[in-house]
């Protein structure tokens, strides 16, 4: 017996050690952590941290609850759980409350979240947590530990390009692309001609086709380093900066726009000068280290006289304002830093640790703490002394005015709320209460209803013993002997106010609050040392709501000053304020429940082991531990995003996540050799460029190989170039560049691009407003500015393909290129197609095209102007040559009156979809009008009815402008069909269906909407029928239209 | 940075839900899961059919008083004049304000009885179409957030609103058409375009806004009209252009992007007739027109059924510009103007949606952002006003799945709070209209900076109840 009893122990502690080694590590699944993640955790963090984590202040009952150890160790009572089994875990019966022990102690869970502690220890309590049971500094090293084996976080390896032998390897990122590429069997494609590659690379760099010219002298230079002089031309040229600082622009979520604002100016005061900035880092080359360093942190390295830098804190500001929710201004900074430079979801870790990347949630709260010690100055910097100029001083003076209407408004409420602490009552109360202060005034003022800084000056004032306080003095609850005596010595108002004492300090109050009102006093009362006075200074604190509201509006006016076309250029910079911002962890991101206090450091992740919190804010430090070679992610993330533009995508796809969740890069070893040599040549992004569009893999056609593209079907090993399309600005402007209007202006502020006029300013300039993105922007997959844009979607959509087939914008564009000189002189219609060939698509037409163009130039229908009158209108007369429009299109029709009928001028005249009213007499006909749009034969149907059973019926005729009276009737009380055939017609003539009231103003409602067909085309007055047609716009010659096919043709839109 | 959206990376992005219910639609086309997303409008299945096929989201901007017209509260009457008892004053605006029992008589209509004020004496012929929910609740008692929560799920961050998920998820049937439609008359309201956000989804699945006060067609739909050619004259432009881009797409028959653009002028040459048509009420015979009425509310929801009609996935309608249900004074009269303004459109609008029968796979929401304090607006200079009120209101739905005759939850005896399990937040909401949409919320994620969001976030329930 005792030894099967002792082998059955022997089992039984064998299983159970067992199944705790298999608790150590269980696998757990999605769902699992899911579960955990939205169940569990959110529960732990809010109800239990508080005593049972490593974070906690004292922690209670030997109990830790924020890691699987933890719970499995137990605390005093034991183990929390046993896995598997909630009846048997002392965490279940302590939140069920059924036994002595009872959590969370404030109160119970709701049943729904007990039910699902019961689920999560009944599955096994999975736990995705990583083990922190150590005291919290020496607890966190492990995971780091681990987690920095991730390849984003090891340093760029350095790494020696593979030997390849192959003379199509011209840079070192050949060898690394044709390496893996023979890997696999694989040959990559032939090189691109040169006017292919001409027009690629220009589009990569500047956002513009290459000219004629351009195109002409490049395939004549034979010299083997005509390609990498074109490169270099190209990136000399200030529009290659425009071009790359608007992809910049797009990480940085630049707007023209705060979003909504409540009642504050919405447009940005100077978003422009952030995006000239960095337009210009692009053109001079800043290195990217620098370019990183400046946008952080301008205000800390700024050195010398010249401000300019200070407007690259833009990428900072230029957000969303959030109404102003300061924890939300910050997580957007913290965004576009974090995803932007450093390609970490940072921001996932604002509620809770996150759950892939090594980033806990106080490492969030760090670098919190940084942004939240910077703010805005009170007045933006100026980037140069303004020089003076006439709309500068435009400016002033308007400036001038406009404040000079803020202190003229404060003066006034001073003045007038000066006035209502110098009756005698209050000056009786503030008196009584500024002699018997206790020295607690606001206490004291809140007690009786008093204004507490009047109060302070009233005690201030006694303090200082004035003269006018004489009498107070003399008689304020005195004795009554000294009493007579200070009476004695009194004369004038004093005397006779006095003449009895008073009962009371009170009444005394009261007594002095009348003498003052009266002279000599009465200078006392109105001078502005006295209590009553608001100094101006102190004004703001005794406006009312509506006053502040009113302030505020005068404000507006102000700020409204920043977009005159005087106001010199500013940064919207920050700077450090006084003390910086100690940080607390926000319980679930919700700033109402702070937790612990962290320091101001950077991401543990990518610091040394030892980190050292920042001293003061901390913007500069973190800005030098990103702009930095020895940051792993820094110059990584960047090339990434260069190759991305030049490549199509990136080598890391998801070119703002480089953690665990991101894609893995496809050739990691070029990426790492990418970025050492992008730090090796000084972080010069134009050599960055160089090094990447001189490559053969750049080189390559884009030609199809349908047996690599099974086996590869994203290319993502480069065995050719991609075909890209032209995004929104280099699709804008490309039509400008051919149409030879391009503005080559730089810089200023933004400009209306999607209305009439339309500017032919670069897209880059255009103005973004992001509340409202206007129809272009988003039709063409513009990156939404409400955050950081880690790349733009293409889409095809119909709307888009609407845009260039009838914006009033391109088929402006498509004349201006008939208009030039180049394309005029040409009068064979071959030869100026092949004009327009080389303008449009740089090269010359084939025998083909000359064909389909020279038929559709001499075929295509153009109509006179004279027909683009609108198809119907609406109005009265007789007919023909008297014809009146009815001036108003409302809910029932068309008609005199705006409103209600009968209109004076012109009576019951109306005309509705179906029929109408005809007017008071026979002049007053009413006309529905048809223009024809073109020569033909025309039939007319219809039926003309008129239903009342009253009045004499109506008369109707159909007029013709060139053949007079085709046809009438008249009805009255019945229908007659309206039907005509035959008709010959001119382009430009109209057909009038008139009908009148025949003599007898009664009832002379009637429907008719006749029906009329030309050739293939049918107008129906019921289905047209509506208000303003559009108005007529001059036609598009055969020749305006043929450009327009051009610019809509798939060779203009796509790059090979 | 710029890289076409393939199929595959749309459905990675789609998150595995969607991922592993859309592979049945790939399998059909060889190699065509990493073709570019030629049109991600196309119409596409959810996770599981849906009761409803399409949404009219009908937005009583401002926050319309609940006691007055769908939760009767014959307790306010007692309690006239007096504060409400301490319980009822807690975390609101009915602090310190005395109660302010409705003017307007509420009666029993249709089989259901359901009680509706006088103020919809129309629409309550319909009431046995309807599910009034009378225990809504949302978080905060102030226009922006609320607004932003219950169009986009999330009251402060930018985060797609529920038409983009949905055109996101369903794509829409009319390829010419947009998807999404919002339409205010007049301007924008409160938080403008936020409203119709496409927050991380791509800027195409954004309501277009379309402002009703127009009534011409290139007013409402941006260059839907070109005043310088004939239709004659662009079919000959397009016919030349598809001749150009065939020789150019000879040696590139590889790229499935040259045939979509390609495809997409044929779409927009289509979409001019069918956008011109749809607007255009005065299509209608007119003895519909009259059903629905005269003014801007009858012409804008006429316009919405048009639309719905013609496949457009989800039509949002708004009352007017900023708030016209923000009723802070003299409510008796700005609630009966809007109202009178409204009734018969509604009412219209789900009779003509039965007839037509489409109410039964069409979704229709009413409601705003919020209610309004059963006490009178306590601000200075406010008279016979009601407040801001988030933890209890009103919404009501029809068609698509809603089971109709029926009234869920209710607010305390007072009106000020949800009250009981049956209470409704703006999440459950959500996670009830997916659901009829054919969606698991828990699952219809899509992957942002790399985390799978969702329309409700970590919250929200499907209300079983509402659901016939």
């Amino acid at each position: 017996m005792r030894l099967s009893l002792s082998l059955v122990a022997v089992l039984l502690l064998g299983t159970a050690s067992a199944a705790q080694q298999q608790q150590a590590a269980p696998p757990i699944s999605a769902d699992q952590v899911e579960f955990f993640e939205q169940k569990i955790r959110p529960i732990f963090v809010e109800r239990c941290y508080k005593c049972h984590s490593t974070g906690a202040d004292k922690v209670k009952g030997g109990l830790l609850l924020d890691s699987r150890d933890g719970l499995l160790k137990g605390g005093d009572s034991g183990p929390a759980i046993v896995p598997g089994d909630p009846e048997k875990s002392i965490l279940i019966k302590a939140l069920r409350q059924t036994d002595d022990l009872r959590m969370p102690v404030k109160e119970k869970l709701p049943d729904e979240q007990i039910a699902d502690f019961v689920a999560w220890v009944r599955m096994g309590a999975p736990d995705p947590r990583i083990a922190t049971t150590a005291p919290t500094a020496a607890r966190a090293t492990p995971s780091i530990v681990e987690a920095r084996k991730f390849w984003a976080f090891q340093p760029a390896r350095e790494i020696l390009p593979p030997i390849v032998r192959a003379p199509w390897c011209r840079t070192p990122i050949d060898n690394f692309i044709l390496a893996k590429l023979e890997e696999k069997r694989m040959k990559p494609a032939p090189e691109a001609d040169p006017r292919t590659l001409l027009r690629r690379v220009t589009v990569d760099l500047t956002g513009l086709p290459p000219t004629a010219a351009e195109i002409d002298a490049f395939l004549a230079d034979a010299s083997p380093d005509a390609f990498e002089k074109a490169v270099d031309r190209l990136l000399a040229s200030p529009r290659y900066g425009e071009r790359w600082g608007r992809h910049w622009l797009d990480l940085a979520r630049y707007a023209d726009t705060k979003e909504w604002v409540v009642d504050e100016e919405r447009r940005l005061p100077y978003p422009y000068t952030y995006r000239d900035w960095v337009i210009k880092a692009f053109n001079d080359d800043i290195p990217y280290d620098r370019f990183v360093l400046l946008q952080l942190a301008a205000d800390r390295v700024q050195t010398g006289d010249d401000k300019s830098d200070l407007a690259a804190l833009g990428f900072l500001t230029v957000g969303r304002s959030f109404l102003n929710r300061q924890p939300d201004i910050i997580d957007d900074r913290i965004d576009v830093v974090s995803r932007g430079l450093l390609g970490l979801t940072v921001t996932c870790a604002r509620c809770h640790d996150h759950k892939y990347d090594p980033i806990p949630t106080k490492d969030y709260y760090s670098l919190y703490g940084v942004f939240a010690s910077s703010a805005a100055p009170k007045e933006m910097p100026l980037l140069a002394a303004p020089k003076m100029s006439p709309d500068y001083a435009a400016y002033l003076k308007e400036l001038g005015a406009r404040e000079a209407e803020i202190s003229k408004f404060k003066e006034t409420r001073r003045v007038e709320i000066s006035a209502t602490f110098r009756s005698s009552a209050q000056i009786a109360a503030y008196l009584l209460a500024a002699e018997e202060s206790k020295g607690k005034p606001d206490d004291e003022a809140k007690a009786a209803g008093l204004n507490a800084a009047i109060l302070k000056r009233w005690i201030d004032w006694l303090k200082s013993s004035p003269e006018a306080l004489a009498p107070w003095r003399a008689f304020a609850a005195r004795p009554a002997e000294e009493y007579w005596v200070a009476l004695q010595d009194a004369s004038g108002p004093v005397a006779v106010a006095f003449s009895e004492p008073p009962a009371s300090l009170k009444e005394a109050a009261e007594r002095y609050g009348k003498l003052l009102q009266e002279d000599p006093y009465k200078a006392v009362l109105m001078s502005p040392e006295f209590p009553s006075s608001i100094p101006i200074a102190d004004i703001d604190g005794f406006l009312t709501g509506d006053d502040r509201g009113k302030v505020r509006q005068l404000r507006r006016k102000v700020e409204e000053l920043n977009h005159h076309a005087g106001a010199p250029a500013r940064a919207m910079t920050l700077e450090e304020s006084a003390t910086p911002h100690y940080p607390r962890v926000f319980i679930r991101g919700n700033p109402g429940t702070p937790g612990d206090e962290v320091p101001r450091q950077f991401l543990a992740i990518l610091s040394p082991e030892e980190r050292k919190p920042y001293k003061d804010g901390g913007r500069l430090e973190l800005a030098r531990a990103i702009a930095s070679a020895e940051n792993p992610l820094t110059a990584r993330v960047f090339v990434n995003r260069v190759w991305a533009e030049h490549f199509g995508t990136g080598l890391v796809r998801t070119t703002s996540n480089f953690g665990v969740r991101g894609d893995a890069p496809t050739h990691p070893e070029l990426l790492d050799w990418l970025a050492r040599a992008f730090v090796a040549d000084g972080w010069s992004i134009k050599k960055l460029h160089r090094l990447m569009v001189l490559s053969s893999a750049y080189r390559q056609s884009t030609t199809d190989n349908p047996e690599y593209r099974k086996a590869d079907p994203l290319n993502t090993l480069l065995w050719r170039q991609n075909r890209r399309r032209l995004d929104l600005e280099a699709m804008r402007d490309s039509i400008l560049a051919v149409s030879g209007t391009l503005d080559p202006a730089m810089g200023g502020r933004s400009v209306e691009i999607t209305t009439a006029p339309y500017s032919t300013r670069r897209t880059v300039y255009g103005y973004v407003d992001r509340l409202n993105l206007a129809n272009l922007y988003k039709t063409f997959d513009f990156a939404v500015p409400d955050m950081h844009s880690p790349g733009r979607f293409v889409t095809t959509i119909p709307q888009q393909a609407l845009f260039m087939m009838n914006s009033p914008f391109v088929m402006e564009q498509a004349g201006r290129v008939v208009e030039l000189s180049e394309v005029q002189r040409e009068e064979q219609p071959a030869q100026r197609i092949q004009a327009i060939y080389r303008r449009v698509l740089g090269r010359a037409a084939t025998a083909k095209e000359l064909a389909l163009g020279a038929a559709f130039v001499s075929t295509s229908t153009t109509t006179p102007a004279v027909s683009r009158a609108p198809i119907w209108q609406y109005g009265y007369g007789t007919g023909a040559a008297d014809f009146h429009p009815l001036p108003n299109f409302t809910a029932q029709g068309w008609m005199g009156a705006a409103k209600a009928l009968p209109d004076p001028a012109t009576g019951w005249c109306l005309i509705t979809a179906t029929g109408g009213h005809a007017g008071n007499d026979v002049a007053h006909g009413v006309i529905r009008r048809w223009t024809s749009p073109q020569a033909g034969l025309i039939s007319i149907s219809g039926t003309l009815g008129h239903h009342s059973k009253d009045g004499d019926g109506v008369h109707g005729r159909i007029v013709s402008s060139r053949q007079g009276e085709l046809a009438a009737w008249q009805v009255a009380r019945l229908d007659a069909e309206t039907k005509i055939s035959g008709i010959p017609v001119e382009a430009g003539e109209t057909i009038d269906f008139i009908v009148d009231c025949r003599g007898d103003v009664n009832s002379d409602s009637f429907t008719w909407a006749p029906v009329i067909r030309l050739g293939e085309e049918e107008w129906n007055a019921q289905a047209n029928f509506g208000g303003v047609p559009p108005k007529a716009a001059a036609p598009m010659s055969a020749w305006d239209k043929y450009v327009q096919v051009l610019l809509e043709s798939n060779e203009f839109i796509f790059v090979d | 940075m710029n890289q076409p959206m393939s199929r595959r990376e749309l459905l990675c992005r789609g998150g595995m839900g969607m991922g592993a219910l859309m592979l049945a639609d790939l399998m059909g086309q060889a190699f065509a899961d990493d073709a570019p997303t030629l049109n991600p409008l196309a119409p596409k299945p959810g996770h599981y059919p849906g009761r409803a096929k399409r949404v009219i989201h009908i937005f009583a901007n401002g926050g319309p008083s609940h006691v007055d017209t769908f939760d009767p509260k014959p307790a306010l009457d007692r309690q006239s004049g007096k504060a409400l008892p301490a319980d009822f004053q807690k975390g609101g605006n009915t602090k310190g304000n005395v109660a302010f029992p409705t003017t307007f008589k509420f009666r029993k209509y249709g089989q259901s009885g359901t009680e509706v004020s006088e103020l919809f004496p129309n629409l309550a012929q319909s009431i046995d179409d309807l599910c009034v929910i009378r225990g809504m609740h949302a978080d905060d008692p102030n226009h922006e957030p609320s607004l932003l929560l219950m169009n986009c799920g999330e009251p402060r961050q930018s985060r797609p609103s529920m038409g983009s998920w949905l055109t996101y998820g369903l794509g829409t049937e009319n390829q010419n058409l947009p998807g999404f439609i919002a339409m205010c008359p007049g301007g924008y309201p409160i938080y403008q375009s936020q409203n119709w956000q496409s927050g991380f989804l791509p800027g195409i699945f954004q309501g277009t806004y379309i402002d009703t006060q127009f009534t011409e067609v290139d007013k409402l739909v941006e260059n839907v009209r070109n005043g310088r050619v004939t239709n004659k004259e662009q079919q000959e432009q397009l016919d030349l252009l598809r001749r150009l881009n065939q020789g150019h797409r000879e040696s590139r028959a590889d790229d499935p992007q040259l045939e979509a653009r390609i495809q997409s002028f044929e779409l927009a040459y289509r979409m001019q007739m069918d956008a011109t048509d749809a607007f255009d009420v005065m299509r209608e015979p007119q003895y519909v027109r009259d059903m629905y009425g005269p003014g801007t509310q009858g012409r804008q929801l006429l316009i919405a059924r048009r639309l719905l009609e013609r496949g457009v996935r989800f039509v949002q309608v708004w009352t007017g510009r900023e708030q016209p249900w923000d009723n802070h004074q003299n409510i008796q009269e700005s609630i009966s103007k809007l109202a009178k303004d409204c009734d018969q459109p509604l009412g219209a609008l789900i009779r003509d949606l039965k007839q037509r029968g489409m109410l039964e796979d069409t979704l229709v929401v009413w409601g705003g952002e919020f209610g309004r304090t059963p006490t009178v607006e306590g601000r200075p200079g406010k008279v016979a006003g009601r407040d801001h009120q988030s933890s209890g209101f009103s919404m009501w739905m029809a068609g698509g799945g809603v089971k109709g005759g029926r009234v869920h939850g209710a607010t305390d005896e007072f009106g000020v709070h949800a009250i009981g399990d049956d209470k409704v937040h703006v999440h459950d909401l959500h996670a009830t209209i997916l659901h009829l949409m054919g969606f698991n919320h828990e699952k219809f994620t899509y992957r942002y900076a790399g985390r799978d969001f969702r329309l409700t976030d970590v919250h929200g329930r499907v209300v079983k109840e509402l659901l016939a």
